[in-house]
């Protein structure tokens, strides 16, 4: 499970290609290399292990588009061939039970919801077979392969009224961009010829739409998770529940909020992500619990990271299970008996998007320092990741600047670490600029692989132009553990501040920085900590923040994850009372604007519905009213960083042409 | 000229107006329906021979929700119209120098209508942009007009590199903003040529000098954003060598240069120089080189104005609980109109021979078409569009005085329930103007009526910073733009009380704008039985940032609320948001989803507060931008949820 919705970017999806020069041999990344890369994900393999299929998507520049297609693999002798021509925004393929077809979501054209179409390896063209009015949000195929349940979002039942313009939306916890009121999500099946699709069950509350229902391997029950209703904030309440088609019943699992991750092979068993404080935007951990009555059997304690994704594997003794660990994204098995064990892939790095095969086989997306993410296999009970795909192949004529971990201590006592790239070319001895490239989240963790465009990729392009970039892990990331975690609660700004300035210390210490010319960015989390650190120290030489948390009140007030998200990192403190808003205050950038000096660039997409650009106009004219060279340069886009191609390329360069203005 | 400084959040409540002479039963009191039906008539403009009036009439079409707009002709002898351009999305239009053609706007393209036959003759073809303002040369054979420039960037942005520099732009914005030049146009046809272009927008209000060789316009002073609206200046452009050149006005801003009919004058709109928020008169020579402020024993907020043949001006403002007419005479002496209750809605256009025309509106009567030829003592109404209105029974309104705290006397508007006895006590609600650079007045007011009708009295007070008393009265309100009209509306309440047999326990306050900011501001202060709290200043830091109306705060605040601690905790101190724990008053707040000038996260923020407090709340919101819906069908929503959440609550 990827909660995906603290404030970090999350930028694993999408990257860029398109056919360009011939490369000189030996130089480092632009930002114009970067338009080459393609980027893979949602490897899914055949239920008979002898395939995958994956998606594959590049950037097109003159369509400002991510074009995505379906991929297959060839296990065995590794060949592949595009299986999807011109399928807009091609997605979450799935192999039928028996193998014999694939189905995935796609739309007809740039402006209509995705529909599920289903594509036979025996060859023809590929089938529609929903007509969802407002598309679908996900879907998984019966064990018999005869149907599929799909998610799929309510019209509004006030649809005339809305039409003569009567439209007015009734707010609670909304975000404040919201022009429409949130529909609730609601499961159906349809046979695989497309015939009778049916509304299981219906209600104000809502499925939640990100998350794919599992079946019953009997066929004759669904797993889902519901909320209370369709209002995005109010997933933080989402609870297992199960449909049981021949009891006819809809009830709750009863074990309080969680994530649901797997159905063992036998359906005897539920694998679901716990949330260790009952919080999903704090640690979850691995809970294995019977599906027939939410008895807890054996859980995850023991890896104590949290966790991002788990897959039964067969025989139902163990499951594979993906957490970050350090500075790197890691594989364990974890067994009935609640042992676990980490699986040791060499260089390989496991992003927590893979498929298990009946054979125990795994297909996942892997992570290199020194290659863009491409599709591995891993056999049954293998540790020796074997690449199957080869999508970038370009990046070898490159060179890549040196990436290490460095651990420093923090002030509680704990050791933090973090990812530290060298400058293309470094010279020992010599002293380089730094600039530090802060992860969002909180809850999540800078990995020291070359993926994530504002992240290895960003931190690369910046090597090349001669930087040291330091992705520093503070406390609240989630690759140490529950208590390292949990030491950002009731310190959500200053814990971490203090923790970054400890990682410039120390990377000072190692005597390669260029003392004049330090520099600090980030976007959203990381964007907060920016915004925090130049009013906490000025020896910043230049800094870019984007998409920051400047506030924590406006924060609570108007963001899709509204109040809650807050009041979780302010340990339950709400900001409605005198302590409560000096709480908050306190812990706000926008609170130490006096002490800033450093040059600033303020970075946003015009309509962030996470972390809203009201906090970046404040900021913004706090800074410039105080005479602090600012400059604000927003991206006329919906969303919490641009997606598009040209966006995406403009936010980065903007990003790195800032610090060589005022650090060069 | 009208003035472009004021009125910067002005409630600009549902006051269209009139048609439909059906008529109805007896004495029925108003309703929604009534209100749907009204006509309005607005920008009246008489022909130099004062024989004729072109005006645009507008009537809400709930089915498609837009406002349906006549062009109409209208004779200033009998009254009799004729419809010149039916349905028509328009804009402005301009009688040539000898009346006999006029120049219009419409769906963004400039047009040519002949009055002795053919058919209108279109002047530009440009699908990417709109004709804003126009002007006629005085030899009547050219036509000067502004429009939008294509963006600096327009060839990145079509390749999606539309990243740009937010400085002193709206939340909202989602391009850097595109200037407006100026162009000039052949009557005889031919292609438009541009006159103006470089790092400023020229921003409306421009005229020809007498001999048609040069323009004085408008514009943003180069390269100071166009929402730093204080930020405008008079420069002139050589028609033939396209040569600007600077114009020595007597201060800034300086808006809006009319010549005057013989050409000796200029006259432009300046602000009183110790109150930026009282818009006043300089009248320059032909030249304008030397200029004096004309308006200042007027002391007034000027609307609109027009020369009259002796080049004396006459100009609209509010006076206490009426906007009036005034005439200005070159030396600065004023003379006031007396047209009884009629307070003026828009104009004054004035004829070769001093003809004046205006639309104006009484407590019982929606606006009409007035007329005053010279000499007359009363003006002539020339239309009657809302006659269905005049047969209803409506509540009476009158004016009501009181003290303030900091000794002025204030004035506001009281309307009593339709066929109220003076025994019978009633509820109050309170509905406050925007502004506050504005005035309630006692002409007839939809939604106070429709109040009034469900039995309560309305009171709509003004206050300091209100500008209907002068240049001291609006600038009272500096720095305290909140505490001081709060003030006065506590001090007006108890004088209504005093006045008629309020029941004390069932008081409503509301209001939009800046009446939605002291709505959200007195009941942080006091608990009322129900509360509307519309498009409201909460958070004056938040405002300041993220408001089109850059000037705003600077004017009646402080520079910023960043430099100085007393600053700081001024903007605090006058901001709703800073008390919100104190609400206990039931309240609606409603907002559209894109408000530019108060912007919604103020909404936002206001509502998370009062629901965290427990007290009853909802907030809705319209998917539309803007600072109030501009369609019949959201603002008759907006006024049927106001009303009924007093119904609910008093």
């Amino acid at each position: 499970m990827r909660v995906g919705r603290s404030l970090c970017c999350c930028f694993l999806v999408a990257a860029a290609f398109l056919a360009g020069p011939v490369i000189a041999a030996g130089r480092g990344l632009t930002f114009a290399d970067l338009r080459r890369v393609a980027s893979v994900r949602q490897p899914q393999i055949s239920p008979d292990g002898k395939r995958v299929v994956y998606v594959r998507s590049r950037a097109n520049f003159v369509k400002d588009r991510n074009q995505s297609e379906l991929v297959l693999l060839d296990v065995a002798s590794g060949a592949s061939r595009v299986l999807t021509h011109d399928r807009i925004g091609a997605t979450s393929p799935a192999w039928s039970p028996d193998g014999s077809s694939i189905a995935y979501v796609a739309s007809a054209t740039a402006r209509k919801p995705g529909q599920i179409y289903v594509l036979r390896m025996d060859g023809g063209d590929s089938e529609r077979i929903t007509n969802a009015k407002t598309g679908i949000d996900s879907f998984a195929w019966r064990p018999d392969g005869k149907a599929l349940a799909y998610v799929s979002d309510e019209e509004p039942p006030d649809k005339a009224a809305i039409d003569r313009h009567l439209d007015a939306v009734v707010i609670t916890d909304d975000d404040y961009l919201t022009r429409e009121a949130a529909q609730p999500a609601h499961l159906w099946t349809v046979n695989a010829d497309g015939s009778s699709a049916t509304r299981l069950a219906a209600g104000s509350w809502s499925v939640v739409k990100d998350a794919p229902p599992l079946w019953s391997p009997d066929g004759s029950r669904i797993y889902y998770q519901r909320q209370p209703d369709g209002i995005f904030a109010h997933f933080v309440a989402q609870t297992t529940y199960v449909h049981d088609f021949r009891a006819k019943t809809d009830l709750p699992l009863g074990v309080g909020v969680d994530g649901l991750q797997d159905v063992s092979h036998d359906g005897s068993m539920l694998a679901l992500a716990m949330p260790r404080h009952g919080s999903l935007y704090l640690q979850s951990d691995l809970s294995v619990r019977s599906s027939a009555d939410g008895r807890e059997l054996f859980n995850s304690r023991g890896i104590d990271r949290n966790l991002h994704w788990a897959a039964w594997l067969p025989g139902d003794k163990s499951l594979a299970v993906a957490t970050s660990d350090g500075v790197r994204n890691v594989l364990w098995t974890l067994a009935s008996d609640g042992s676990s064990h980490r699986v040791d892939l060499g260089d390989v790095d496991f992003a927590p998007d893979a498929t298990v095969a009946r054979d125990g086989a795994i297909a996942f997306v892997g992570l290199r320092r020194d290659r863009e993410p491409e599709i591995y296999y891993l056999p049954p009970g293998g540790s020796t990741p074997r690449l199957l795909s080869d999508d970038n192949a370009w990046l070898g004529g490159f060179q890549l600047g040196n990436v290490e971990r460095i651990d420093w201590k923090i002030d509680n006592g704990m050791m933090a670490n973090g990812v530290l790239t060298y400058p293309v070319g470094y010279v020992a001895g010599k002293r380089y600029p730094l600039v530090l490239d802060i992860h969002g989240g909180p809850v999540s963790t800078s990995t020291w692989d070359l993926s994530g465009i504002e992240a290895g990729e960003l931190d690369q392009v910046l090597a090349a132009r001669g930087y040291l970039v330091l992705r520093p892990n503070y406390r609240g990331s989630d690759n140490e553990g529950d208590a390292f975690l949990q030491a950002i609660v009731g310190d959500v700004t200053s814990g971490p501040g203090r923790d970054n300035l400890a990682a410039v210390d120390a990377v000072r210490k190692m005597g390669i920085v260029d003392e004049k010319r330090i520099g600090v960015s980030g976007w959203s989390g990381g964007g907060l900590q920016t915004s925090w650190l130049i009013g906490h120290a000025t020896f910043w030489r230049a800094a870019v923040s984007g998409a920051a948390v400047d506030d924590w009140y406006q924060q609570a007030m108007l963001a899709d994850i509204n109040e809650n998200f807050a009041e979780t990192f302010f340990n339950g403190v709400r900001p409605f009372d005198a302590a409560g808003r000096k709480a908050y205050a306190a812990e706000s950038p926008i609170a130490y604007v006096n002490a800033i000096r450093t040059p600033t660039l303020i970075l946003s997409d015009t309509r962030d519905q996470r972390v809203p650009v009201a906090q970046s106009y404040v900021f913004y004219h706090a800074l410039h009213d105080r005479g602090v060279p600012v400059r604000f340069t927003a991206f006329p886009r919906y969303g919490h960083f641009p997606t598009d191609p040209a966006g995406r390329e403009q936010a980065l360069r903007a990003w790195a042409d800032w610090f060589d203005r005022w650090m060069k | 000229m009208k003035n472009t400084t004021g009125l910067i959040f002005a409630l600009c409540a549902a006051t269209s107006m009139a048609c439909a002479s059906a008529s109805t039963g007896t004495a029925r009191t108003i309703d929604f329906d009534d209100i749907r039906r009204i006509v309005s008539i607005a920008s009246p403009q008489i022909s130099p021979d004062a024989s004729k009036i072109v005006a645009i009439v507008r009537r809400a079409d709930f089915p498609k929700d837009k406002y349906r707009e006549d062009l109409v002709l209208i004779d200033a002898r009998t009254g009799a119209q004729r419809m010149l351009a039916q349905d028509k999305d328009l804009g402005s239009f301009e009688w040539s120098p000898n009346g006999d053609r006029l120049a219009y706007v419409e769906s963004g393209q400039l047009f040519l209508m002949r009055f002795d036959g053919g058919e209108p003759l279109q002047l530009t073809d440009d699908d990417k942009h709109h004709v804003e303002d126009i002007a006629w040369r005085p030899d009547g054979r050219a036509i000067a007009f502004t429009k939008e420039d294509d963006a600096s960037n327009a060839k990145a942005i079509s390749k999606h590199e539309d990243a740009f520099d937010v400085t002193e732009d709206e939340w909202i914005a989602q391009a850097a903003p595109v200037p407006t030049h100026l162009w000039q146009v052949h009557t005889a046809g031919g292609k438009a040529q541009r006159l103006t272009s470089g790092n400023f927008t020229v921003s409306g209000g421009f005229a020809y000098a007498a001999n048609g060789a040069a323009i004085f316009f408008t514009r943003s002073k180069p390269k100071s954003h166009p929402n730093k609206y204080l930020a405008q200046e008079i420069a002139r452009v050589d028609v033939t060598t396209h040569r600007i050149s600077a114009v020595p006005t007597i201060s800034t801003p300086a808006v809006g240069p009319v010549r005057s009919r013989d050409g000796k004058y200029v006259a432009y709109g300046i602000t009183h120089p110790r109150a930026t928020m009282q818009g006043e008169i300089a009248l320059a020579d032909a030249n304008v080189r030397h200029a004096r402020w004309i308006t200042r024993r007027l002391d007034r907020n000027v609307g609109s104005a027009d020369f009259m043949p002796d080049d004396s001006l006459v100009v609209s403002a509010d006076e206490a609980t009426l906007e009036r007419l005034f005439r200005v005479s070159v030396s600065g002496t004023v003379t006031r109109y007396d047209f009884g209750d009629i307070d003026i809605v828009s104009g004054p256009s004035i004829a070769r021979d001093g003809t004046i025309v205006f639309t104006g509106a009484t407590s019982a009567r929606p606006s009409e078409l007035y007329i005053l030829a010279p000499h007359a003592r009363a003006p002539r109404r020339l239309t009657s569009l809302n006659a269905r209105i005049w047969k209803l029974r409506l509540g009476s309104t009158r004016a009501v005085t009181w003290r303030d705290a900091a000794g002025f006397t204030v004035d506001g508007v009281l309307t009593a329930p339709p066929g109220w006895s003076r025994a019978t006590r009633a509820p109050l609600v309170v509905y406050i103007h925007g502004g506050p650079t504005a005035a309630s007045t006692t002409s007839f007011a939809s939604f106070p009526q429709i109040l009034a009708a469900h039995g309560w009295f309305v009171f709509q007070p003004n206050y300091r910073g209100s500008d209907n008393l002068g240049w001291r009265f609006a600038k009272a309100t500096v720095p305290h733009i909140t505490s001081a009209p709060g003030s006065d509306i506590m001090t007006g309440i108890a004088a209504v009380e005093r006045i008629v047999p309020v029941d004390t326990s069932r008081i409503g306050i509301s209001g939009w704008s800046e009446g939605g900011l002291l709505t959200s501001w007195l009941i942080t202060h006091h608990t009322w039985r129900a509360a509307v709290s519309g498009a409201a200043v909460n958070d004056w830091i938040g405002y300041d940032a993220m408001t089109d109306a850059k000037d705003f705060t600077p004017q009646f605040i402080a520079a910023s609320p960043w430099t100085n601690a007393t600053a700081s905790a001024m903007y605090r101190s006058e901001s709703p948001l800073t008390y919100a724990s104190n609400v206990r008053t039931p309240t609606l707040i409603m907002s559209d989803a894109g408000d530019q000038r108060v912007p919604t996260p103020l909404a936002y923020d206001f509502y998370h507060e009062i629901r965290a407090t427990g007290t009853p709340v909802q907030f809705v919101v319209y998917p539309v931008n803007g600072h109030f819906p501009t369609d019949p069908v959201r603002r008759e929503d907006v006024n049927k949820r106001w009303l009924a959440w007093f119904v609910k609550y008093l």
